[in-house]
């Protein structure tokens, strides 16, 4: 897909549109709470309805492909979005914005996370937040298994992957990863459906 | 350092390429990463997956600067979080200018419905193995207050649209009141 090609569209060169698309992008990444897919809709909020920067109809498949694609959704999101609207110097400046509240407001936390650790309101703390992500993880499973997991031989390779992630933890990831790829393409085929 | 920047990048840079699917995606291979390679324990990584859910912006940049910034200062953070983008950064360029429609070629469909239902199982084995370190006493047992607070957030989560972010704040408060 081409980019820049929108007749409303800030130009691919402006140095100001480049500012301001890292502007929104750092002020998206500053406040939302919630990682990439959090960061979608106001991201498509901006671009579409504030600033008309991008078809809403266009950023659908933007998000669409980012999702698809592997790495970080909320980068792959804003380098499809900064590459739209001002080709590859966008999509530099949209991920820069995208990555730099974190990594600010993440090092000076960790800094404090390091230094109250030994405080013992700090760990009983620590104690109760380690049970809640046990059972965020849990939820987060639930919620994700009806759009990852389709038919039997999905379910099936769910439970031979679990039963490797559980039993043989020193496997690494990536082969468990590797070889549902490679299962998907020799069986999970769909026929007859949207070719391109 | 250098060395420890360098691994850092490299490790950082493995879980990026290998991520499909955002978000709790990211947290099998890196906890995985970090903790066989010998940077964190699993309570540490499990404060890793807390802190970078309880702040703002992407979870894998934030768990990646957690890791980088605790393990090598600033430096570690950079290199962290850059090997965190750069394979999105690479992979997601060359689709924009390349093979925009790729999302919907057979072959990629089809190899993403074989990888989600291992990613899943994949967070589903996460929650196993934090299970085990933190909803058990060190001396054996299982850890009643744990065991309740996991599953009120659980039922919290599954029942209403409050917000992981504030309820792991909520979880610390009762923590540091229940168990100081």
């Amino acid at each position: 897909m081409p980019a820049g090609n929108d007749k409303n569209a800030p130009g691919r060169s402006g140095a100001r549109s480049l500012w301001r698309i890292f502007l929104v992008m750092l002020r998206i990444g500053a406040v939302t709470f919630g990682g990439g897919y959090a960061m979608i809709p106001q991201m498509s909020r901006d671009f579409t309805e504030k600033y008309g920067w991008i078809e809403a109809r266009d950023i659908a498949d933007l998000f669409a492909v980012a999702q698809s694609a592997p790495g970080v959704i909320a980068i792959n999101a804003s380098i499809l979005v900064g590459y739209r609207i001002a080709g590859l110097p966008g999509a530099l400046v949209a991920a820069l914005g995208a990555i730099l509240p974190s990594l600010v407001i993440l090092s000076a936390v960790t800094v404090g996370y390091r230094a109250f650790i030994g405080n013992p309101y700090v760990l009983g703390a620590l104690r109760g937040v380690r049970a809640a992500v046990v059972g965020m993880l849990l939820s987060a499973t639930c919620k994700l298994a009806p759009a990852s997991v389709r038919g039997a031989l999905g379910w099936a390779l769910f439970l031979a992957a679990l039963g490797v992630a559980v039993f043989l933890p020193q496997v690494n990831a990536v082969w468990i990863l590797l070889a549902g790829g490679l299962i998907g393409v020799l069986f999970l085929r769909r026929k007859g459906r949207d070719g391109v | 350092m250098i060395g420890r920047v360098l691994q850092l990048f490299w490790l950082c840079f493995r879980v990026g390429l290998f991520t499909f699917g955002g978000g709790m995606a990211i947290v099998p291979l890196i906890q995985q990463s970090l903790v066989s390679e010998g940077f964190m324990t699993i309570d540490e990584s499990i404060d890793m997956i807390a802190v970078s859910q309880m702040t703002p912006g992407p979870f894998a940049v934030n768990a990646a600067t957690f890791a980088g910034t605790k393990l090598a200062g600033v430096p570690g953070a950079v290199a962290a979080t850059l090997g965190m983008a750069l394979p999105s950064i690479l992979i997601t360029l060359l689709i924009a200018r390349f093979f925009f429609a790729f999302h919907k070629k057979p072959t990629v469909r089809a190899a993403l419905d074989g990888i989600r239902p291992a990613v899943l199982a994949l967070i589903a084995g996460v929650v196993w193995i934090s299970a085990r370190t933190a909803l058990l006493l060190p001396g054996g047992g299982v850890d009643i207050w744990a065991l309740a607070l996991a599953l009120g957030v659980f039922v919290l989560l599954q029942r209403t649209k409050v917000s992981p972010a504030l309820l792991l704040l909520l979880s610390g408060a009762a923590g540091a009141a229940l168990f100081r």
